[in-house]
């Protein structure tokens, strides 16, 4: 086999309309200010497409990444990124994979893959180190995700396929890989606007070894040695996967109840991780190669199926009031199927059952009943009745039909299973995250509730707070690494581990700007430095990620994004909650001024000029 | 939601304001009834008047009130704040007590107090014409120029009011205003 | 000379000016009400604007019935049941909107449902026959069009009648000087589109052009100061005097076909529909002045006075309004860009707006909206 010593440092173009492919070079100006992943997918974007055009024509184009770290060894880092413009939200969508296609196109010789253009019929391709196959699709097209993986097994070890869902363009369409996804703004429709119903990669044609052996091992393993000492990691996740959240979240006031009407319930425990490693006898199905372990699979109805994730058990379980498991995964195994965001799929349907109670629409949808949720799953992936209404998420369903004070969405983008009002920074977060409301931005709700390092109901330091974890975020997913190893190399350091939280916390509160320097983070940069041989200390490691945010941003502003974007649903804004005897509402704007003027925008939120060169963002 | 965080509101008293507009509308009226002694032209305009005129000048909804009429003999007379049972023939309403606050403090003439709707007449629309010249004579005495120029429409010009009569009256009228 | 057929409303009563406010309980008197339900939104709470309202209505036999400060600014279905189960509960016989744009139409409808007595969804379909309950608007400069119209918008309804007019409009400077000046820019064009299109009507009458004639004149003396320095009492006042105008032209002509679009486009960019509307009017204008028919001369009139009316040729009439009205748009530089392209509205979605506003508003076909777009669009 042979080797890459550190990165290929090339990508393949693949032109559907032409049916051809190039070779397209990495600079290594641009991989030391982007990183990889996703960092550099969005320069590549930047650098590729205007701004303006229609996410389901030809000019899109979607961009995989698999960063540094793929296929080195570093723990946890299975995972690769996209870069496209989202149907859903009409900005730029990231997503974040551990399936297997990542590894294939890294061990095929390539760092990143780029399609662009739409072919006139279904396809697949294939693709190795020589370039790509276009492959005819007709027998796969209509045919659902698991049986096309399963038939393309012997063309590649890793393969990216979109289901039903992606070929009618819903609008939040999924790509599937392994029993891992690409889930979020809809990248399954653009692939199916395109006409591609799956990718595979060779794979096992290269091995990468970094440029830094030593200084790549000592950081790797010294990470390794946080991961299995960090309670969250090497207990709580391992053993219970990320339904350990539920009873967190129960307790903390997070978990979304009845559309986002209640932050917990009674009966929480029944689809808590705790019960359900227990109920269904859980072994470990993970992401390869992964040293915590938090993917799960266990005997569910008679059958060995993935448990399905928190965001999956929250949005379909307590979301909807439906607190049995098994209809869960089974709402789980149809999204699965048709290649479906379990997010925005669940929340869309939340959002009708609401709509139904209160009159707007006419369906059989219920709160706390499972009946006909699986029908509307699967109308939604074909478009049929109201499925195809249902299928454009709840922005525009808010604007056909009205309720938009309970459609729960930023941007256009669904939120995820964690309410803003337990937690204001991870309310801030959701605000300005650049693909909509996403939890994964900063993940601030486990630094305010589960770790008690921020008070989560001050305004102090919110806003320099969340820059900083989107910052670290942004980069830790140019790497590309699972964002999970943050709770062992941001907490395992010595100075955070052994100050008392009563120390700690009204200092990361009050003095947030201060504390974050004193936050331990280099053992990312460390292994990136060993891998490629180049030099990267963590201030500049951080100031990379703050560059990749800002420019998603100031890409996203192109697109007409602004203040009046970073918003909430009127549903926080207003209502309380009977599980908070203070009845807290989220006071947005004081949080999105302190958040603007800690990252350097004007009060439109629109990134300044002076931010744009002192990062080095080129404006187009 | 939450409805004992939105009480009832009652509303409250501007008792400041209340206290000097009432004294206001007090000197107002013992003045006019002085002026009706002293000033020929407002002995002339009362003259004109029916008998059995009576002026309610009030603000609205719960005063103070002033009650200025003739009485039997033709005399003109103060008749204090209080509802004896008065029918009164020429009502003039202040619509609130910030509008007779703008009214007792000169911002605005009487003329201007109507124009911008916050004085309702009720009456005779000759009787309450000359009313307001008999009020705007009183101002004239009463007060000192640059402040009764703010109040009258047009204040009188030297050969309507020559200085002797306007400052022998303003003496008088004070005098009788604030003892008999 | 008088048009062949016309019929004509204005219900409200209008007290504008200098403690305005304070004129409140005589009118709620002179409606037979004594206990108002008082809707404001915890913005205008916050700056005091509830605090002036409420010791406006002292020394008076007006009780506050509640005074709710937490309206959102979108009228949905669970605040208006909310604040109509307040208003039963606490024996309130009317009803004050404290503020603009979505706190006035969530008083309109609390009117429709206490007053109907029916559920606000059964409200769309019924025709409303006889006077609601009292209604007194006290805006706010931030009005997106339609707050002292006889129209009320809710969810995503849209709900046409006489008997939405408010009863009294007061216009205090107290309340109108807290705007910014994206709201003032976003207020002036709106009641700009609504006044020029109400009366480039195929059928004008003298009456509507009146209100609209106001409307224009003072959106024309008073905004350029205005925009510049939000505060000013007399401009402020001024631009919500043209509003109410405005409303009234809008309420009495058919919606035009600037209006529509500029709903289509802030529904789904959630911009200001007055920002867009700048944006549309400036190239609805410049088609129309090349058009048949032309401009109508007499905006002239309005905007520049009788003096420049007289002094312009007859023949350059058209053409120095539609310059006039380009002058008073152009004062929203800083705010508003000249084309739709500068509001990063993309290209492909054009066609979906076109496509709604003509669903929704069939007195256009969609090519004609979609025109207007492109031209708008990068201002060729």
């Amino acid at each position: 086999m042979q080797e890459i010593t550190g990165t290929s440092n090339k990508v393949i173009e693949v032109d559907l309309t032409t049916q051809s492919h190039r070779e397209i070079p990495i600079s290594e100006k641009d991989l030391e200010l982007y990183l990889g992943g996703k960092g550099l997918g969005l320069k590549l974007f930047y650098d590729r497409v205007p701004a303006g055009i229609d996410p389901l024509s030809e000019e899109n184009e979607f961009i995989v990444m698999t960063g540094v770290y793929l296929g080195t060894g570093a723990p946890c880092a299975g995972r690769f990124a996209a870069v496209t413009k989202s149907p859903l939200t009409g900005l730029m969508g990231t997503g974040s994979c551990g399936g297997p296609f990542g590894m294939a196109l890294k061990t095929s010789g390539w760092d990143g893959l780029i399609i662009k253009g739409k072919a006139k019929s279904p396809v697949y391709l294939v693709i190795s180190s020589k370039g790509v196959e276009f492959k005819d699709a007709k027998k796969f097209w209509g045919k659902d995700t698991q049986t096309v993986q399963k038939a393309l097994e012997k063309e590649g070890s890793g393969a990216l396929v979109i289901g039903q869902a992606g070929e009618n363009k819903v609008l939040y369409a999924n790509i599937c890989s392994g029993h891992r996804f690409l889930g979020r703004c809809g990248m399954g429709a653009v692939l199916g606007s395109k006409n591609v119903k799956a990718i595979v990669a060779k794979g096992n044609e290269f091995k990468i070894v970094p440029k830094n052996p030593r200084k790549f091992d000592k950081a790797r393993k010294k990470t390794l040695k946080f991961i299995n000492r960090n309670p969250i990691t090497s207990v709580s996740y391992r053993q219970f996967g990320t339904n350990a959240n539920v009873n967190l979240n129960n307790a903390g006031g997070l978990l979304p109840v009845r559309n986002f009407t209640g932050g917990s319930h009674g009966e929480a425990h029944k689809i808590s991780g705790e019960e359900m490693a227990e109920r269904f006898d859980t072994k470990f199905s993970t992401c390869k190669p992964c040293a915590i372990l938090c993917g799960h699979k266990g005997n569910i109805n008679g059958e060995i199926r993935q448990v399905p994730e928190y965001e999956t058990i929250g949005t379909f379980g307590s979301n909807l009031e439906i607190f049995d498991p098994v209809a869960v995964s089974e709402f789980n195994e149809l999204c699965t199927k048709y290649g479906l965001d379990t997010i925005s799929t669940a929340v869309t349907i939340a959002w009708a059952m609401e709509a139904t109670e209160k009159g707007l629409i006419k369906t059989d949808l219920k709160f706390g009943s499972p009946d006909n949720v699986a029908k509307t799953i699967t109308d939604i992936a074909y478009r049929r009745g109201f499925g195809n209404d249902l299928a454009n998420g709840t922005r525009k369903l808010s604007q056909k039909y009205g309720g938009a004070d309970f459609a729960i969405h930023v941007k256009g983008l669904e939120m995820a299973a964690y309410d803003p009002r337990g937690a204001w920074g991870q309310a801030l977060s959701y605000a300005v995250a650049n693909r909509g409301a996403c939890h994964l931005s900063t993940a601030s709700f486990a630094v305010e509730v589960y770790l008690n390092m921020h008070d989560p109901f001050s305004l102090k330091g919110k806003g320099s707070m969340i820059a900083f974890l989107e910052d670290v975020t942004c980069a830790i997913n140019s790497m590309h690494v699972c964002q999970f190893t943050a709770f062992a190399v941001e907490l395992e350091p010595f100075v955070v581990k052994y100050t008392p939280t009563f120390l700690l916390n009204p200092m990361v509160t009050y003095l947030n700007p201060i504390a974050t320097k004193f936050m331990d983070v280099s053992l990312w940069p460390e292994m990136w430095s060993g891998i490629t041989g180049k030099r990267m200390g963590m201030f500049k490691w951080i100031k990379a990620g703050r560059r990749i945010h800002v420019l998603e941003r100031y890409m996203n502003t192109r697109e007409g994004i602004s203040r009046k974007d970073d918003t909430l649903p009127q549903r926080f804004l207003t209502e309380g909650r009977h599980c908070d005897p203070q009845q807290r509402t989220v006071p947005l704007e004081e949080l999105v001024d302190s958040y603007y003027k800690a990252r350097g925008f004007d009060e439109n939120g629109i990134p300044k000029d002076r931010t744009l060169k002192r990062l080095k963002i080129e404006k187009k | 939601m939450n409805a004992l965080q939105y009480p009832e509101i009652k509303p409250k008293k501007k008792f400041i304001k209340r206290i000097y507009i009432a004294v206001m509308l007090w000197v107002v009226g013992r003045a006019i009834q002085a002026a009706a002694k002293v000033d020929r032209e407002v002995k002339e305009e009362f003259a004109k008047l029916k008998d059995n005129f009576l002026l309610k000048m009030w603000i609205w909804p719960n005063g103070p009130a002033m009650y200025v009429g003739k009485t039997k003999d033709g005399k003109v007379k103060y008749l204090g704040w209080k509802d004896k049972g008065y029918k009164p023939t020429l009502t003039m309403t202040i619509k609130s007590v910030e509008a007779a606050m703008l009214l007792f403090t000169f911002q605005e003439g009487t003329a201007i107090s109507t124009a911008r709707n916050r004085l309702v007449v009720d009456g005779d629309l000759p009787d309450a014409c000359a009313l307001v010249r008999i009020l705007n004579i009183v101002e004239v005495y009463l007060l000192p120029k640059i402040i009764a120029k703010l109040a009258v429409k047009r204040y009188p010009k030297w050969s309507q009011m020559n200085p002797l009569r306007k400052h022998f009256g303003r003496i008088l009228i004070y005098v009788r205003a604030f003892t008999f | 000379m008088i048009p062949y057929n016309f019929t004509f409303l204005s219900h409200p009563k209008i007290c504008s000016g200098l403690k305005a406010l304070e004129h409140i309980p005589f009118e709620l008197e002179s409606l037979n009400a004594r206990k108002p339900l008082v809707i404001t939104s915890a913005r205008w709470a916050k700056k005091g604007l509830a605090k002036t309202l409420t010791k406006a209505l002292y020394d008076s036999n007006i009780t506050i019935g509640a005074l709710f400060t937490n309206a959102p600014n979108y009228p949905s279905v669970t605040i208006i049941n909310e604040l109509s189960k307040l208003y039963r509960d606490r024996g309130c016989d009317s009803i004050i909107a404290l503020g603009s744009g979505g706190i006035a139409h969530i008083a309109k409808a609390v009117n429709m449902v206490v007053s109907l007595k029916t559920d606000i969804l059964q409200c769309t379909d019924l025709t409303i026959s006889s006077p609601l309950k009292p209604l007194i608007c006290v805006p706010t400069a931030d009005c997106e069009g339609g707050e002292m119209a006889a129209v009320a918008y809710y969810e995503r309804f849209e709900k046409q009648s006489d008997f939405l007019y408010p009863d009294v409009i007061v216009i205090d400077s107290r309340i109108t000087r807290h705007a910014t000046s994206q709201e003032i820019a976003n207020c002036a064009l709106t009641s700009l589109a609504h006044a020029i299109e109400a009366c480039g009507i195929v059928a004008p009458n003298p009456i509507n052009d009146a209100y609209a004639h106001t409307a224009l004149s003072f959106i024309y003396q008073y905004f350029p100061k205005t925009i510049k320095k939000p505060c000013y009492k007399d401009g402020s006042v001024a631009i919500v005097n043209a509003a109410a105008c405005a409303d009234t032209a809008f309420s009495n002509a058919p919606q035009g076909i600037v209006h529509t679009l500029a709903q289509a486009i802030a529904l789904d960019t959630n911009l200001q529909p007055g920002i867009v509307m700048g944006i549309l009017l400036r190239y609805s204008l410049a088609a129309k002045l090349h058009a048949k028919g032309g401009i109508r001369p007499e905006l002239l009139l309005a905007l520049a006075g009788i003096d420049t009316y007289a002094k312009t040729p007859e023949k350059d009439r058209q053409k120095a309004a539609y310059d006039y009205l380009t002058k008073c748009i152009d004062a929203t530089c800083n705010y508003v860009p000249s084309t739709l392209k500068g509001l990063h509205i993309p290209h492909y979605k054009l066609k979906e707006y076109a496509r709604l506003a003509a669903a929704k508003n069939k007195q256009h076909k969609e090519n004609e909206y979609m025109a207007l777009l492109e031209k708008s669009f990068e201002g060729k």
